[in-house]
C-alpha cells in the first residue's frame, strides 16, 4: 500500500478512535456551546433557533423573530444564553425558556457598536464579544456596561475576529479570523500570546473561527484546514490535532468539512459544529497525537469560495485555500479553466478573504472586493482568442489596488457606466472603480442588501438594480424596468428560508438561490414563480448550500454548488445541464451515454 | 589558503519584456510604465550585470510620475513564478534614496523559469498601481 | 580510491562512437553552467575560515569521538569518508536514531543554508548542532571545551589559532554536562558562560575550515564539460547513454529547475510530497520550522559569535521570506557524488536511484499536505529507456575523492581511525 493510503488510513483508524457519535440533519447549525447541566446548545445560523439538548428530549427556542443569521452562542453562569446576533449586528440574552432579557451593541463604529459580531463569551468577571466587522474584541460587565475593548498589538490589529472564549484565568482567546492565528489577551489588553500563522502545519491556520478553553486546553476550529486544533493554554504550543477531511464532502463521521465551532461539555467531551455538513459531531478527549496533513486531493482544490461572477462569457469564482481566484471560458463544449492567480498576504494587492467580484472581458478588467484587506483590486485580463483556450497564469496582470474605508460582505453590479458596490454592513450603494469608492448612488435599500444585479442604462437612462435584501426576503427592483406595474417594486420570497443571491435573465426574470433550502428559484419580476428546482444531495442536479448563483450570455444558470466544492449548470427551465470544477466536468450527454447511472458523487 | 571565488559562467538572461524601453547603456538598464500610465518606473542592476537565477542582486528604482507632481507615497518590489504558485525566497529591502529613487537589496530570483517582476507605487491617496515586468532565466 | 561509476565503464565502451551531433545552445548552456566546481564562498563570519591551522584541528575535531557524551560518535561516524562523507543509511543513527538522512559533505560549503531545514546559515554553526544533539553526539560545550584544554595535542592547536583557552578545570565553576537548557548551565556565571561558548564557537570554526576542503572532485561530466568550452566536445567521456540523459535533464524532464548550478542544487526549499518515513509520526515542518530555529539561534551568521555581523551574508537569513510553501520543504540535496549517497530522499525514502526517478516518473504515493506543493511537479512519463538514460547521467556526477590526507584523522594528534 502506498505510504499515503497507509497516513490516510492511520488518520481514519486515529479518528475513529476519537469520535463518538454524530447528530446529522441539523441544518443551519452553525455555533455549539456546553450547557451547565452537561448538555449541548446549537444555533441555526439560518432560523436563529437555539436548541438546549439533543434528539427528542431536546428544548428547542425559537428566536427567529428575534435573530437575524446569528452565528454564535454562549451560556453565562447564571444561566442565562447569550447569541451573537450577527445579521442585527448586536449581542441578545435569553433566559433559558427562550425569554428576551435584553440585548447591546447595534450598527455602527463607536465603542459599544458593533458589526457583524461573530461570537460572545461570558466569564466570571466580564463578557467579551468578537465584533467581527470592526477588527475588535469588546468587553462589557456582566451588567450590561461596555468596558472597552481591544484593537490587537500596537501597529498588529486583528483582521476579522470570528471566535471569542475566556478561560479560567480570565485570559481572553480571541480567533484572530483573517489575520490567521489565535491571539490571547490579559484581561486589561496585554498580547500574551500569539499563535499561528497561514498555513496548515500543526500549530499553523487558515481561518481559525470558533474557540473554547478548558482545563489548560484551548480547543480551536481551523476552518479552511478542515479540523480541530489543541493548544496549550500556558505555552500556546500546538499539542494535537484531527479531523482534516480528505477526498470528498459527506466523507463521514469522525472527518470534519469546514468546522465553525467547538465546545468542550462538562465531561471533557468536545462537539464541533460543521454548517455544511449540517451536523455536529462528538468527540472524546483523548486520541491521536498531531496527525500528518492529509493528502490533498484535487477535490480540496476545487473548494470555490462563496463568489462567483460573470460577463456572460466568462466565469470567475476563487478558492479561500488558494487564495487564488479562477476564471472559465464558458463558450466551450464544456467550461475551460484559463488562469489561477492571486497571492494570499495583506500587503496591496494580496488576497485576504474575497466578499465580491465583477469580470468584464471586453473591457479587460476584473474586480474583486477584499473584505479582509479593506481594498478593490482590478486586474487587466488578456484571455486568449477564442479558439485557442489554453491555461495561462499569467492572464490577469493586478494594475490596482485601492484601499476602501472599511469592507465587508457585499455584492459587485457593472452597470455599463461603471462598478456599483452593495455595502451589506452598511446597507449602502456605492459607485467603485480601480481607485476606490466614489459617491453614493441614492439606492433606498432595505436592512440587509446580500445581492445586486444591474441592467446596463438604455438611451441616457439610469441604470435599473434588483437588489435582494436577506433580512427582509424580498428582492427590490429599481429604475424602470418594463413592463412593470407602479406596484410591483419588489419580488417577495417569503416562502425561502434563507436567500443569498440573485442573478438576471436576458428576459428579465431572476434566479435566486437559497442556501438553506438546497434550492434555486427563477421568478418573473411581477412576482410569478417560473421554475424551483434542487434538493439536498451531491448527484448532478442536487445542491448542497449553494452560496451564489450567476446568468452567461446563453441564459444558461450557474450555481456555486459550495458544499459540493462544483458549480452546476442549468436551463431557465431548471434542467441539469453540466457539472463542473477547475479539472472536471459531467455534462447531461455524458450522462445520458453513461452505462451507469449519476455519477454525481464524484469529486471535481 | 586563500579562498578564490571562481565565478562559474554567468548563465544568460532572457529579458522578454513587453512595452519597455531601454533608458541607459547598462545591461539591464529598464524601464517600465504602471498599466495606467501614471508612473514611469525605470530601474537597473547594480553593479551592472546580467538577471542570473540564484544569485542575489541589488537594484535601483527611480519613479516618474506623468499626471502630477506628488511624490509616491511607497514603493515595493516583488517577483513571482506564475507557473510555480511561488515567489522569491527573500524579502527585499527598498531603502528610499530620495523623492522619487529606491535602493533595492536582497533580490533574488531563485529558479530558472518566468519571472514576473512587479513594481508598485502608491500615490498620495493609498492607491496602489502596479507596473509588471516579465523575465526569463535559464 | 576512485568511485567507481558504471558510466566509467560504459564510456569506455562507447569511446570509438561517440556522437558528434550539434547540441542545442540551450543545453550547452546549461552544461556549461554545472561546471567546474569553484572554490567554496568566502565566508566572512568565520575568521579562519581559510587557516590551515584552522583547518588542521577542525580536522582532528571532525573524527575525534570524544566530543560525544559517550566517547564513541564522531562527526565521521556519519559522514564516513568511505561513503562519500555519508552512512549509507535510512536515517541517521548518532547515539540514537535519527529523523533525516544524513547528506554527503562533500560540497557543504557551497550551502547558502544548513541542514535539511536551513535551521543553520553558517557552516562553523552547522558543525556545534551535531555534538550537543542528544540523538547525534549527546556532548555538552563545557566538557568539550574542557576535553580540548585538557588533550596537549588540540589545546596547542586551538592556542595556535584562536589564543588561550579558558581555564574550565574547576567543575564546580565548569559543571560536567553543562549547556544550554541544563540547570548546570543556568548555574555558570554570564562571564564563564561566554567562555565556554567562545571557545566552542571556535571549534566549530575550525570543524567549518577542514569541511571547506572537502570538494566534490571532478567527475567525467565535468571532464565533458570541458571538452564542450574548449570547443573540443568528446561525448565518448560521458557515453551516449548519458549525454541523452543529460539532455533530458537539462530539457524535457526538467530537473534543472531545480538541480541547476555547479552543486546541481539551487540551495534552496521545495516540498515534492515525498511520502513520509512513518505516517504516524507528526510532518517534518522543514524550512517553515527550520527558519525560525535560526532566528532564535544564538550562532546565526548576524548574532554575537559571527566574525562578520554587518556583512552580507548576515543579512539573508533577516532577510529571508517563509511562507505556506516552505512548511515540509526540503533543502534540494546536491547531486554530486549522488551515485555514492544512497538511500536517497529526506528520510531514505528510496533505496536506490531508479526508484527516485520512479518517483519523479509518475508521482505515485505522493503526499500534497496542502496547496502550496511544488506546483510544476508533475509526472514525467518517461520510458524505461529514458529513465535508464536519466540514471546513467546522474551516475556521471561521481568525481574523485578528497587527497587522502583528508580522509583521515590528521597525524599527531594521537586520533585512531574511525
Amino acid at each position: 500500500m502506498p505510504s499515503a493510503l497507509v497516513a490516510i488510513a492511520f488518520m481514519l483508524l486515529a479518528d475513529m478512535d476519537r469520535w463518538i457519535a454524530t447528530e446529522p440533519d441539523l441544518g443551519g447549525v452553525c455555533a455549539v456551546a456546553a450547557l451547565s447541566d452537561g448538555r449541548v446548545a446549537t444555533l441555526n445560523g439560518d432560523s436563529g433557533v437555539v436548541r438546549l439538548g439533543s434528539g427528542e428530549s431536546a428544548t428547542t427556542l425559537d428566536l427567529s423573530r428575534t435573530l437575524h443569521q446569528p452565528r454564535g452562542l454562549t451560556q453565562s453562569g447564571d444561566g442565562r444564553i447569550f447569541v451573537a446576533d450577527t445579521g442585527n449586528h448586536r449581542v441578545m440574552y435569553f433566559t433559558s425558556d427562550g425569554a428576551m432579557l435584553g440585548g447591546f451593541g447595534g450598527r455602527g463604529t463607536e465603542g459599544y457598536r458593533m458589526v457583524s459580531p461573530h461570537d460572545v463569551a461570558v466569564g466570571a468577571k466580564f463578557a467579551a464579544v468578537a465584533d467581527t466587522g470592526n477588527d475588535r474584541v469588546q468587553l462589557y460587565q456582566h451588567g450590561g456596561s461596555y468596558l472597552g475593548s481591544i484593537d490587537g498589538a500596537p501597529g498588529d490589529p486583528m483582521r476579522q475576529p470570528e471566535g471569542i472564549a475566556i478561560d479560567a484565568h480570565n485570559r481572553i482567546w480571541v480567533a484572530d479570523t483573517h489575520n490567521h492565528r489565535v491571539l490571547c489577551f490579559s484581561p486589561s489588553g496585554e498580547v500574551i500570546h500569539r499563535i499561528g500563522t497561514w498555513g496548515n502545519f500543526p500549530g499553523q491556520f487558515m481561518e481559525p473561527s470558533g474557540i473554547d478553553a478548558s482545563d489548560g486546553h484551548i480547543l480551536v476550529t481551523d476552518r479552511l484546514n478542515h479540523r480541530v486544533q489543541v493548544l496549550d493554554a500556558t505555552t500556546g504550543a500546538a499539542i494535537e490535532s484531527w479531523g482534516m477531511h480528505s477526498f470528498v464532502p459527506r466523507q463521514g463521521e469522525g472527518r470534519v468539512h469546514y468546522p465553525a465551532d467547538v465546545a468542550i461539555l462538562q465531561n471533557g467531551d468536545i462537539v464541533v459544529a460543521e454548517p455544511f455538513e449540517e451536523r455536529i459531531q462528538r468527540f472524546g478527549t483523548t486520541g491521536a497525537a498531531i496527525e500528518s496533513p492529509a493528502q490533498m486531493p484535487p477535490g480540496v482544490q476545487s473548494h470555490f469560495g462563496p463568489v462567483a461572477a460573470t460577463d456572460g462569457r466568462f466565469f470567475c469564482t476563487w478558492e479561500p485555500e488558494l487564495r487564488a481566484i479562477h476564471v472559465f471560458d464558458l463558450d466551450r463544449r464544456t467550461p475551460v479553466r484559463l488562469s489561477t492567480f492571486g497571492t494570499p498576504g495583506t500587503a496591496a494587492g494580496q488576497l485576504g478573504n474575497l466578499s465580491a467580484m465583477a469580470i468584464d472581458a471586453a473591457a479587460g478588467r476584473l474586480w474583486a472586493v477584499d473584505a479582509t484587506n479593506a481594498r478593490i483590486h482590478e486586474w487587466t485580463l488578456t484571455p486568449p482568442p477564442p479558439d485557442q483556450p489554453r491555461f495561462d497564469p499569467t492572464m490577469a496582470t493586478l494594475t490596482r489596488s485601492a484601499p476602501l474605508p472599511q469592507a465587508g460582505p457585499g455584492d459587485l453590479a457593472l452597470t455599463g457606466e461603471g462598478l456599483v458596490f452593495l455595502d451589506r454592513n452598511r446597507a449602502e450603494a456605492w459607485t467603485m472603480s480601480g481607485e476606490g469608492r466614489h459617491r453614493p448612488i441614492g439606492l433606498d435599500l432595505l436592512r440587509d442588501p446580500v445581492a445586486a444585479v444591474a441592467v446596463p442604462s438604455e438611451t441616457g437612462q439610469r441604470p435599473r438594480f434588483a437588489v435582494l435584501d436577506a433580512r427582509e426576503k424580498v428582492i427590490q427592483l429599481h429604475g424602470t424596468w418594463p413592463g412593470l406595474s407602479s406596484e410591483a417594486r419588489s419580488i417577495a420570497l417569503s416562502s425561502l428560508e434563507d436567500p443569498v443571491d440573485l442573478a438576471r435573465l436576458s428576459d428579465d426574470s431572476v434566479v435566486v438561490v437559497d442556501r438553506a433550502a438546497h434550492r434555486c428559484h427563477r421568478f418573473s419580476i411581477d412576482g410569478t414563480e417560473l421554475a424551483s428546482w434542487g434538493e439536498r444531495g451531491t448527484a448532478h442536479g442536487q445542491l448542497w448550500r449553494p452560496a451564489a448563483v450567476v446568468v452567461d450570455h446563453h441564459d444558461r444558470i450557474i450555481v456555486l454548488d459550495h458544499g459540493n466544492h462544483r458549480a452546476q449548470m442549468f436551463s431557465p427551465d431548471g434542467t441539469w445541464m453540466m457539472t463542473f470544477g477547475t479539472g472536471r466536468a459531467w455534462t447531461s450527454d455524458q450522462e445520458r451515454q453513461a452505462a451507469s447511472p449519476a455519477a454525481g458523487t464524484k469529486d471535481q | 589558503m586563500q579562498s578564490t571565488h571562481a565565478v562559474p559562467p554567468l548563465l544568460a538572461a532572457t529579458l522578454l519584456i513587453s512595452g519597455c524601453v531601454s533608458t541607459g547603456p547598462g545591461t539591464t538598464h529598464r524601464s517600465t510604465m504602471t498599466e495606467d500610465g501614471r508612473y514611469r518606473i525605470n530601474w537597473h542592476i547594480t553593479p551592472d550585470a546580467p538577471l542570473t537565477p540564484n544569485e542575489y542582486f541589488e537594484m535601483i528604482v527611480t519613479i516618474e510620475n506623468r499626471q502630477g507632481d506628488a511624490p509616491p507615497q511607497e514603493f515595493r518590489f516583488d517577483a513571482t513564478m506564475p507557473a510555480h504558485r511561488h515567489g522569491m525566497n527573500t524579502l527585499v529591502t527598498a531603502t528610499r534614496t530620495g523623492e522619487t529613487s529606491w535602493r533595492l537589496q536582497d533580490v533574488n530570483l531563485h529558479m530558472p523559469g518566468e519571472w514576473v517582476m512587479t513594481f508598485d507605487v502608491t500615490d498620495e491617496r493609498g492607491v496602489m498601481h502596479r507596473a509588471s515586468e516579465t523575465v526569463t532565466l535559464e | 580510491m576512485k568511485y567507481t561509476t558504471t558510466a566509467s565503464l560504459a564510456a569506455t565502451l562507447l569511446a570509438m562512437q561517440a556522437s558528434a551531433s550539434a547540441m542545442p545552445p540551450p543545453i550547452k548552456r546549461a552544461a556549461l553552467s554545472a561546471s567546474p566546481v569553484p572554490q567554496p564562498p568566502e565566508n566572512p563570519t568565520n575568521r579562519v575560515a581559510d587557516d590551515p591551522a584552522a583547518q588542521q584541528l577542525g580536522q582532528a575535531l571532525f573524527f575525534d569521538p570524544n566530543l560525544s557524551s559517550t566517547r564513541d560518535v564522531s562527526c565521521a561516524t556519519c559522514h564516513d569518508p568511505a561513503r562519500a562523507f555519508g552512512d549509507g543509511k535510512a536515517v541517521a543513527e548518532g547515539l540514537q536514531t535519527g529523523t533525516v538522512n544524513t547528506p554527503t559533505i562533500l560540497g557543504t560549503a557551497h550551502h547558502r543554508w544548513l541542514f535539511l531545514d536551513g535551521r543553520a546559515d553558517t557552516l562553523w554553526s552547522q558543525a556545534l548542532g551535531p555534538i550537543e544533539n542528544d540523538l547525534e553526539m549527546g556532548g555538552a560545550r563545557t566538557d568539550v571545551v574542557r576535553y580540548v584544554a585538557s588533550t596537549p595535542h588540540l589545546a596547542r592547536a586551538f592556542t595556535e589559532v584562536f589564543g588561550s583557552l579558558p581555564d574550565v578545570s574547576d567543575e564546580a565553576r565548569f559543571p560536567e554536562g553543562a549547556r544550554p537548557g541544563t540547570p548546570q548551565w543556568d548555574a555558570m556565571t554570564e562571564q564563564d558562560r561566554a567562555a565556554v561558548t567562545r571557545s566552542f564557537v571556535n571549534l566549530g570554526k575550525s570543524i567549518e575550515a577542514y569541511e571547506r576542503l572537502l570538494q566534490p572532485g571532478e567527475s567525467d561530466f565535468d571532464r565533458w564539460v570541458a571538452s564542450i568550452r574548449n570547443e573540443a566536445r568528446d561525448d565518448s567521456i560521458l557515453g551516449e547513454a548519458a549525454v541523452r540523459g543529460f539532455t533530458l535533464f537539462a530539457g524535457d524532464a526538467g530537473c534543472m529547475r531545480c538541480h541547476f548550478g555547479p552543486m546541481l542544487s539551487d540551495l534552496e526549499f521545495h516540498d515534492l510530497g515525498i511520502p513520509p518515513r512513518d505516517p504516524a509520526a507528526p510532518p517534518m515542518q522543514g524550512r517553515g520550522g527550520g527558519y525560525s530555529k535560526l532566528r532564535a539561534s544564538e550562532f546565526r551568521a548576524d548574532g554575537p559569535w559571527s566574525d562578520a555581523a554587518e556583512s552580507s551574508k548576515a543579512r539573508r537569513a533577516a532577510a529571508a521570506r517563509i511562507g505556506p510553501e516552505h512548511w515540509g520543504a526540503i533543502r534540494t540535496p546536491t547531486l554530486r557524488n549522488v551515485a555514492h549517497t544512497a538511500p536517497y530522499m529526506h528520510a531514505g525514502q528510496f533505496a536506490t536511484l531508479s526508484e527516485v526517478l520512479q518517483f519523479y516518473n509518475t508521482l505515485d504515493g505522493q503526499v500534497r499536505r496542502h496547496s502550496h506543493a511544488e506546483a510544476v511537479l508533475v509526472p514525467l512519463n518517461l520510458s524505461d529507456a529514458q529513465l535508464a538514460d536519466l540514471e546513467t547521467f546522474v551516475r556521471t556526477l561521481s568525481g574523485d575523492p578528497p587527497a587522502d590526507a583528508l580522509r583521515h584523522p590528521p597525524e599527531g594528534f594521537g586520533i585512531s581511525e574511525p
